[in-house]
């Protein structure tokens, strides 16, 4: 074996989700900005850090999930039309604040900053990238730089889900299918989201065709039996799907509020924007139709330290290009110290696996994208310790693994499941799993095919309940800000999937308003009702199990 | 409600109340300790948005009367800077905006979702290690045929069965639960265990008559196994086939099947003599012959 072999390997993985969220009938809808600021501050930014790197020949390999509904957004010809205006507006209140500051010595230099920053976004994302961002990462996949995975059709947290095979099945294999039509390829793994996990899914992911999946440390801490490798080394299922577990020590030192780096003095500022410092009158312009004040993505403060909003002092662009160097070398050197660790222990190179979500770099973290640069850059150059590889490198390498049951787990708060379960959206379940068991009945009675407007009918109902199956409702309600609009989204795909079916049992619908909702809910364009049906020796519910169908 | 108007509340209210704010831990609490678990949480949370007005004022430099018109700044101060982010953070939601307040027209609404569905089940859903929900509804049709078996007024409870080998019943409690209400966390304490709970009809003479049944679940492991037995197997022959072609070369080491065999007989090596071990064969997949 080459000494290449011996080296661990750094699997970084980086999460790109957002909730669907498209709204025709709205001129502008403040919720519609998730995208475009993702799409400003993360997306670009990290397609400028892969793209450069490719370009100069610097080897990097990074594993990204891209979600169904992320994808879907990013390919919609409204919503990319919508993200070209939000960029031209930031350009148009750049400049206005160049002129604003002119003689300022300490803004003006900001302002310039910003009007470039924008400038460059808005040239990219119109003339380099057509504003097509999704063929942008496949063509990186296609070059081998990437490693693209898919997730749940609309990210459904799958432990929730009652156990009821066909819908999970469904999640998954309709974004296993929409990952083949866009990417022209089958997907190797998938990112469940929250990382929910319970003993089950392993199966359904066997039959989707992925052979592996991530899951939190805990997952395989506390599997059945006990892990050789604890988190170092993945594991193979029951059903034959490798599993990777995610190090705490990597995630921490970028998320942690104490030892973290997005917190630091010289770092950009989240929370100080210009869109609620401005006076309203000079910022309306740049405001949607609505005129609210909103974060605009000018921020021209620093993180300073524990004080409050007023007491921040001003950015310095320089400054924090220095540190996200800085850290960048400080997390190399801990990678090097944990593998030397690690590999002193282990008979088999050692696998760190290390996801973020993908938000973090960018919009939480300003200068996340820069920081990943200066890591990916010293990776191929300065050490020896490891390598960055995807689970599929570490599979091609070591395909022998220990068989182990992971727990029921997720990522979120306390590592189970009671952020998308407590007092604020458990009254969801009940409508949820009404809803999926009554597809499934009705995907079954039509198993056979059905006339046109029954099969759009079963079509648009598919889609409901997925839209409402997405953990990020559930989620939000948590959070507790923009509760109404995560409630109002649930209810609303719920009550038209209800109307739905109905229409679909009685055979009785209204055209003009199936239209209407056929292009409000358009995701999943090509989605075949039949994906719902049960299938032999399916659990419906946890505990029983269905007999074959008797046709 | 201020705390000192709880005392005239029914013990059913003072559950939704407490169930409204969140609260844990009240289902078995007497009236007393019901009332005055509310109080507390009830100044506590006045204390928490005084302090959270003045800290908005003093981050705006403006006066503490003014606060309370600006709600959407309340909100953002609440929200934790990316700098306090504690790990691991679950999805981070973009940046908070407040709701567009004018936009709210008629058909902003949303629609009201059914009670019910006209079905009798109980679903049973596992929180995390030590908690269990369920969530129920009975037809009145079903409530009163079962209600006819009793001569007095009977009271809901919940059964919880903690299942054995074979999913037979090993040991249990019961918990009563308020008129009305359609759902109920359950704590139970007993990680990796596997439960099933019953709802139904009791009376003084302890009379029980079961409304429905629910589904079986398994509640996850809070700490590592202490088995340690060792099965080593490899990947499937598809994926590995599907894996030759997409992952990164590996130069000058062996092809494919071949590598894999090789793999397997040197983890064989390294490991004989110590575990339990177990070599198959290739494994076939679960959809597989």
């Amino acid at each position: 074996m080459s000494s290449d072999a011996a080296r661990g390997h750094l699997a970084l993985v980086l999460h790109h989700h957002l909730p669907y969220v498209r709204h025709p009938e709205y001129e502008d809808f403040m919720e519609e900005d998730w995208l475009h600021q993702a799409v400003v501050e993360t997306y670009l930014p990290l397609l400028k850090v892969f793209e450069t790197l490719r370009a100069e020949g610097v080897p990097y390999r990074v594993t990204v999930s891209l979600t169904p509904p992320l994808i879907s957004m990013l390919d919609d010809p409204l919503l990319r039309g919508r993200t070209q205006r939000h960029i031209e507006r930031l350009v148009g209140l750049a400049e206005a604040e160049v002129a604003r500051t002119r003689g300022d010595g300490a803004l003006a230099p900001l302002a310039r900053f910003y009007r470039d920053h924008f400038g460059e976004a808005r040239d990219r994302y119109v003339n380099g990238y057509g504003r097509d961002v999704v063929s942008r990462y496949r063509d990186l996949q296609d070059s081998g730089h990437l490693e693209i995975i898919t997730c749940g059709a609309t990210h459904a947290y799958l432990p929730l889900m009652n156990g009821h095979e066909p819908a999970m099945r469904a999640q998954i294999e309709v974004a296993v299918d929409h990952y083949r039509r866009r990417m022209g390829r089958q997907p190797r793994g998938i990112w469940l989201p929250e990382c929910g996990y319970e003993p089950g899914v392993d199966r359904l992911l066997a039959d989707a065709g992925l052979d592996y999946f991530f899951v939190d440390t805990h997952a395989l801490v506390y599997g059945e039996p006990r892990p050789h490798y604890g988190i170092f080394a993945p594991v193979v299922t029951g059903h034959d799907v490798a599993a990777f577990a995610r190090d705490p020590e990597t995630s921490h030192q970028v998320w942690s509020a104490e030892v973290g780096y997005p917190g630091d003095p010289v770092y950009r500022e989240f929370y100080r924007d210009l869109g609620w410092d401005l006076d309203l009158a000079a910022l309306r312009p740049f405001l949607g139709h609505h005129g609210f004040r909103k974060s605009m993505g000018i921020k021209y403060h620093r993180v300073t330290g524990k004080v409050a909003l007023h007491e921040k002092e001003l950015y310095d662009p320089a400054a924090a290009e220095h540190k996200a160097a800085e850290h960048a070398g400080n997390f190399l050197f801990n990678r090097e110290r944990q593998m030397e660790y690690l590999a002193g222990r282990m008979d088999r190179p050692p696998v760190v696996v290390a996801p973020y979500d993908a938000e973090l770099f960018g919009h939480w973290w300003f200068e996340g994208p820069r920081f990943l640069e200066y890591f990916l850059r010293k990776v191929a150059f300065d050490t020896t310790a490891f390598r960055l590889s995807t689970p599929a490198d570490v599979l091609a390498e070591q395909p022998v693994m220990q068989r182990v049951t992971p727990t029921l787990s997720s990522w979120g708060y306390k590592g189970y499941s009671e952020f998308w379960l407590n007092g604020v959206n458990d009254w969801l379940y009940r409508h949820l799993h009404h809803a999926q068991e009554r597809m499934t009945r009705l995907a079954d009675r039509w198993r056979e095919g059905c006339d046109r407007t029954r099969e759009r009918l079963l079509a648009q109902a598919g889609r409901e309940l997925l839209l409402a199956q997405s953990s990020d409702w559930a989620f939000i309600m948590k959070t507790g800000t923009l509760v109404d609009y995560a409630v109002k989204r649930s209810k609303e795909h719920i009550d038209r999937f209800l109307r739905l079916a109905e229409a679909v049992e009685s055979g009785r619908h209204d055209e003009a308003w199936l239209a209407e909702v056929e292009a409000r809910d358009n995701i999943f364009p090509d989605i075949d009702y039949r994906v719902f049906c049960s299938r032999p020796g399916d659990i419906l519910v946890r505990g029983t199990v269905q007999a074959p169908p008797t046709d | 409600m201020k705390p000192s108007e709880l005392s005239h509340l029914k013990v059913s209210e003072l559950r939704e109340l407490a169930r409204e704010q969140k609260l844990i831990g009240y289902s078995q609490l007497r009236k007393a300790d019901l009332v005055d678990l509310i109080a507390r949480h009830l100044r506590r949370e006045a204390r928490r948005q005084a302090e959270r007005r003045r800290q908005v004022a003093a981050e705006l430099g403006r006066p503490l009367a003014e606060i309370e018109s600006v709600a959407p700044l309340v909100e953002r101060a609440d929200t934790p800077s990316a700098a306090s982010t504690a790990a691991p953070a679950a999805s981070i939601a973009p940046a908070p905006e407040p709701p567009p307040g004018e936009m709210r027209d008629a058909s902003w609404y949303p629609p009201e979702l059914p009670e019910s569905y006209g079905e009798d089940r109980i679903t049973l859903m596992v929180r995390d290690p030590h908690w269990l929900f369920c969530y129920w509804e009975v037809t009145d049709i079903l409530r009163a045929r079962v209600r006819a078996d009793f001569s007095g007024d009977p009271w809901t409870v919940l059964r919880i069965h903690l299942l054995g080998d074979g999913d037979l019943v090993a040991d249990g409690w019961e918990e009563g639960v308020p008129e009305g209400s359609r759902s109920w966390y359950l704590h139970t304490g007993r990680p990796g265990a596997r439960f099933r709970v019953e709802l139904g009809l009791k009376d003084a003479t302890g009379l029980y008559r079961i409304l429905v049944a629910s589904n079986t679940v398994q509640a996850p492991q809070d700490q590592p196994s202490g088995r340690h037995g060792e099965e080593w197997v490899g990947l499937s022959r598809e994926a590995w086939h599907r894996l030759e072609r997409t992952a990164r070369p590996r130069p000058g080491s062996l092809a494919g099947v071949e590598f894999f065999k090789h793999e397997l007989e040197r983890m064989v090596a390294a490991r004989l003599g110590g575990s339990e071990l177990a070599v198959p064969s290739l494994p076939r997949k679960a959809s597989g012959p």
